[in-house]
């Protein structure tokens, strides 16, 4: 297991050492994620998720797998309170994700850091502006504006370190239309890197990568697992990566877990193919 | 792979004659739509569409109308009398005005045209960017009406309906007829001069930037809020720079309208080179008009030129979807432009 990341010290929200080694199912850590009777059903009638549930403890590193369209990416996007359900709750690291408004849910958003496409960014400022915006959520709007137009030397630094564990770190001062599709994307992980938050949600984080940097992303997010403690659920293609960086795997097919299981060989085809009904 | 098939391709077969059948002999051909289904499948042609034929016949016979209204003849312009006038006006404007009292009359109005267009637009761009951050709706599932609530979500849709009026009244109403009202409220000068300018742009600007921030990647938008921003701290950190190069851009380009446009507010009284213009017609001073049309297409065409240079600068990889907002807003009349 490749887990030796380079060493992120960046805004260490929840210090301390991995919780749990390589496991399955949750084991009765503290939940971090807890869908029960998921669904959304998006305007054009189509079913993202039916009826999904799942628990994530703390420490887990989850690999959210299935083919296009299965429902990953809403079941991210409602993690990080950027979609609603249809029905069903959702409790994100304690809280009610879908009762809470405003500053409310701010606050919880700034305790999840989330890992776009590479979309999410500003293509025409610089990398290191878009890696100073993780920490818009948790500071006054006009520091935000000042790291924005002249940010402090501890601030470059931090965004330096954060795109140099992502060997990028040459980068932080060129706009980002200007990289190519997989150091945007390593920007994207950088982001959220800088902003902390006890459960990061990635979407195809190695989507747009080569294989060797797809290893180094997701070695950095295992980092985060082992080293800092914090929780990640990660939707990848690759079944391969999966199995090697992460705890457990969660297959979705058709909007429904239909694999809940043990990141080990044993499961790898049947987590792929989503043939064994889930526990 | 035997080597004889790659040194030997294989024979082609002779072409023979179709064997000679005597007339009668052969068979009947089969239906002619059994061979070639000629018009089985193919959309039938499209008539002449009723809607067209009426929309045609209404543009001509508008064209018609307005012309008999507006007693329109191409030759109106060469009768006699008219000829005489026309020789006079041009007769009288050779040489342009050059003395000296004149010519610093007009650099003054000059600098005074400069002045009003860039203070109306400096006042419609501070008016022009709440309200439009009222005007654009924020897009994202938190402020659906399942979601946020009939009770914040009717406030947010009211504040929104309104800021959109604000913003069709101040465009409907022209530059020139803001400048009479101005000039009534305020008195004579520049001054309303101004005020109309900014009362005009603010309606456009305030439009155009609201459709911009509208128009902004959703999912860049998404990255924002993740990180706990709160929708001010993404308006300012997200929706501004994507559209920065735009913004700029057309408030630059409604800049250049304004200045045009301050060029004939001092018809009305409202200051500015249009004030001259009015004052050289009536006394039929018509070389002082002539300098001042020189005056004013040196000073359109200065600007036009400068701002086109900057706007190209600025625009040079703009988003795609912030092009299509800035387009979809009306930015400048075509009187304006």
């Amino acid at each position: 297991m490749t887990t030796a990341g380079p060493a992120i010290t960046l805004t260490p929200r929840q210090p301390g050492r991995a919780l749990r080694e390589t496991q399955g199912a949750p084991t009765g850590g503290a939940l971090v994620f807890e869908a029960a009777g998921l669904s959304k059903r998006y305007p054009n009638g189509a079913d993202a998720l039916r009826a999904v549930d799942l628990r994530v403890s703390r420490g887990e590193m989850v690999g959210l797998l299935g083919p296009s369209g299965a429902g990953k990416t809403t079941l991210l996007r409602l993690a990080g309170a950027a979609a609603w359900p249809t029905s069903g709750s959702l409790r994100v690291l304690g809280e009610d994700v879908f009762s809470l408004r405003g500053g409310r849910l701010r606050a919880l958003r700034r305790r999840v850091a989330t890992i776009a496409q590479q979309h999410s960014l500003i293509p025409r400022v610089t990398a290191q502006q878009n890696v100073l915006l993780g920490l818009a959520g948790g500071r006054p709007l006009w520091r935000s504006l000042r790291s924005a137009l002249a940010p402090s030397d501890g601030e470059r630094a931090a965004a330096h370190r954060a795109l140099a564990s992502l060997n990028i770190g040459e980068a932080l001062d060129r706009p980002v239309d200007s990289l190519s599709g997989g150091q945007q994307q390593r920007v994207a992980v950088a982001r959220a890197l800088v902003q902390g938050g006890e459960l990061v949600l990635a979407d195809e984080p190695v989507a747009s990568v080569d294989q060797e940097t797809a290893e180094q992303i997701l070695a950095v997010l295992r980092h985060l697992v082992d080293e800092e403690g914090r929780t990640v659920l990660v939707s990848l293609h690759q079944r391969a990566l999966a199995m090697r960086f992460c705890t457990r795997i969660v297959t979705l097919a058709r909007g429904a877990v239909v694999y809940d299981g043990p990141a080990d060989e044993t499961a790898s085809d049947a987590a792929s193919d989503g043939e064994r009904p889930a526990p | 792979m035997s080597a004889t098939t790659t040194a030997h391709p294989p024979p082609i077969p002779p072409v023979s004659p179709p064997p000679y059948e005597p007339e009668g002999t052969r068979e009947p051909r089969p239906p002619r739509s059994a061979i070639a289904p000629s018009s089985q499948g193919v959309p039938p042609r499209r008539g002449i569409q009723p809607f067209n034929v009426l929309l045609t016949a209404a543009i001509v016979a508008a064209v018609l109308w307005s012309g008999a209204g507006t007693n329109f003849s191409p030759l109106t312009p060469f009768q006699p009398g008219n000829m005489k006038s026309v020789a006079r006006l041009v007769g009288g404007a050779f040489p342009p005005a050059l003395d000296g009292e004149f010519l610093r009359t007009t650099l003054r109005l000059l600098v005074e045209t400069v002045q009003i267009s860039i203070a109306g637009t400096a006042l419609a761009i501070v008016l022009a960017i709440p309200l439009s951050v009222l005007a654009s709706r924020a897009g994202g599932e938190e402020f659906s009406r399942g979601v946020a609530g009939p009770a914040a979500w009717s406030l947010r849709w009211t504040t929104y309906s309104l800021a959109r009026s604000v913003l069709n009244v101040l465009r409907a109403v022209p530059e020139l007829v803001w400048a009479l009202i101005f000039v009534v409220a305020v008195g004579l000068g520049p001054y309303p001069g101004v005020l109309a300018l900014a009362a005009h742009s603010t309606g456009i600007l305030g439009k155009l930037y609201a459709e911009l921030f509208e128009g902004v990647d959703r999912r860049a938008v998404e990255g924002g809020r993740a990180t706990g921003a709160s929708e001010l701290a993404v308006l300012l950190l997200v929706r501004v720079p994507l559209t920065l190069p735009v913004l700029l851009s057309y408030t630059l380009f409604r800049w250049e309208c304004n200045m045009r446009a301050a060029t004939v507010l001092g018809f009305v009284g409202a200051g500015g080179l249009g004030t001259q213009l009015v004052i050289s017609m009536k006394l039929f001073q018509y070389n002082e008009v002539l300098t001042l049309v020189l005056v004013l297409l040196g000073l359109v065409v200065l600007v036009d030129s400068a701002g086109q240079l900057i706007r190209t600068r600025l625009l040079e990889g703009a988003g795609e979807a912030a092009l299509d907002a800035a387009e979809n807003a009306s930015l400048c009349r075509p009187a304006d432009g």
